[in-house]
């Protein structure tokens, strides 16, 4: 079964288009949405959350489209959190806890409070008086008290330092842990996402150029770094992309089919993701 | 739309304690004119709380919340009828206290300031609040401006002795402004959920 659904979604705004986008989230898995500032991970995120509409395709969460009027109710299980925390900066910790109680049916108040001496966030201190790391770490608690099936995090761990970055991609993966959870997490930080994703999604300028299992993706892909001419006598399925640096041709490719005397070595998503976004496409 | 009442209360609360306290000493104060500000001011409240709702980017997290544009909508005309709601108690239990303080009789039109200031009120209210949820604060600020100016001088054009008492003429337009009240509330409403839906897409 599928935690998130997306078909063949498009949306058109002046200056940018998300362009026939279709991928799906196992339940039990965390997606990470790879994408550059501007790539359309935000927009994607706003229409899967009903917080926008799609000029066409389809997008269900929790088996509920996110366009039907049963979605509020289905918002119900999906834990929210974007690139700021966005409380009303005035409220403390504690005035938070007592909207949301009125906002989620299944809002557990002692979870909340847990999660508070979990971060070590102050009940009473104002949220505008809070670090960018608490501030994350209040929308993160915010967003697991009220028992979610599904975790939807835009950028969520972006503009922190490493070790609070870290922590917060534990709390991640504990979360996992249940198998009917789920994470749909949107980073351009790859390493992030590395750590921690079983699939990956690459939006390049409103385009899906891969959807991949993670693992699968750094089995199958290398980089290659070869002269024209050798990479010219390769098969041409084996080539997905390619770009010229100083140094000679650099290349995406496949692993399968490259021919045996060719040396592939592992390679990293973030290698893998700018030669996606940099280099020429062959495909 | 508790959890949107209660969020609203909270920031004015943190945001106007002065002011709350000061709108609680004008309603107390006799006569129409500081009944009048009070209710200019409690009626610019829903309209405050947009604007700190887009400062603090507060509508893009609600959006994907389990709120419905419709409570989101609903909750700030909720907040301007809560607010109008406790000028008329104030001013009334003020105004009955001080007449009986004094001469000992009720005051003749508290009927009819106490219907019409409300009724004028939520009319201005269903006249913003569509435009700052299409416009944006920043854009609409002219209009609220504008609505204070109207308000004011209807406060400052009302005569502040011999007023009416509620007598047949009175017993007639009043229940029509108050159902033209709320006919265009219901419109103004309408239109906001209308606006503001648009305004997700």
């Amino acid at each position: 079964m599928n935690a998130i659904t997306v078909e063949h979604v498009t949306k058109h705004y002046p200056g940018f288009s998300l362009q026939d986008v279709s991928f799906s989230l196992p339940q039990g898995s965390i997606l990470g949405l790879i994408g550059e500032n501007g790539a359309g991970k935000s927009t994607l995120i706003r229409l899967l959350m009903g917080a926008a509409k799609a000029d066409s395709g389809t997008l269900t969460a929790l088996n509920t489209d996110s366009r039907s009027p049963d979605f509020a109710a289905a918002k119900e299980d999906i834990g929210i959190v974007l690139d700021d925390a966005y409380f009303p900066e005035v409220l403390s910790a504690k005035q938070v806890g007592k909207v949301m109680a009125h906002t989620y049916q299944n809002w557990d108040s002692a979870l909340y409070q847990q999660y508070l001496q979990q971060f070590s966030l102050p009940g009473d201190k104002l949220f505008k008086d809070y670090s960018r790391g608490m501030r994350m770490k209040l929308a993160i608690a915010v967003a697991l008290s009220h028992h979610p099936r599904l975790l939807v995090l835009d950028e969520a761990t972006s503009g922190l330092d490493p070790m609070v970055r870290d922590e917060i991609l534990d709390i991640f993966n504990d979360f996992t842990r249940d198998e009917s959870h789920s994470i749909l997490l949107s980073s351009h930080i790859v390493s992030d996402l590395e750590k921690i994703c079983d699939y990956i999604a690459f939006l390049h300028k409103g385009k899906l150029l891969l959807f991949e299992e993670k693992d699968r993706l750094l089995e199958e892909y290398t980089v290659l770094r070869l002269t024209s001419q050798q990479l010219s006598d390769l098969d041409p399925d084996a080539v997905i992309s390619r770009r010229s640096s100083p140094y000679g041709e650099e290349a995406l490719a496949r692993r399968s089919a490259l021919p045996s005397f060719i040396t592939a070595e592992r390679t990293t998503l973030e290698e893998i993701v700018l030669l996606l976004a940099k280099g020429d496409t062959a495909r | 739309m508790k959890a949107l009442l209660l969020k609203d209360g909270y920031v004015l609360y943190k945001q106007l304690k002065l002011f709350l306290l000061i709108l609680i000493i004008f309603c107390t104060l006799p006569g129409i004119s500081a009944t009048g500000f009070s209710m200019i001011y409690v009626i610019m409240l829903p309209v405050s709380t947009l604007s700190y709702d887009e400062h603090s980017k507060w509508n893009q997290l609600a959006a994907m919340m389990p709120y419905t544009p419709r409570q989101m909508v609903v909750s700030k005309y909720v907040l301007g009828y809560i607010g109008a709601g406790c000028v008329v108690l104030l001013s009334s239990i003020s105004s009955v206290a001080m007449s009986l303080i004094s001469k000992g009789v009720m005051p003749s039109g508290l009927l009819t300031v106490m219907t019409l200031l409300p009724c004028i009120g939520l009319l201005v209210l269903s006249v913003l609040l569509p435009m700052i949820i299409r416009l944006g604060s920043e854009k609409g600020r002219m209009l609220y401006l504008l609505a204070v100016g109207v308000m004011g001088a209807v406060t400052v054009l009302l005569p502040t002795e011999n007023l009416p008492a509620f007598h047949l003429s009175a017993a007639l337009w009043l229940p029509a402004l108050i159902l033209f009240t709320v006919c265009v509330n219901l419109l103004s409403i309408s239109l906001s959920i209308r606006f503001y839906k648009r305004k997700m897409t």
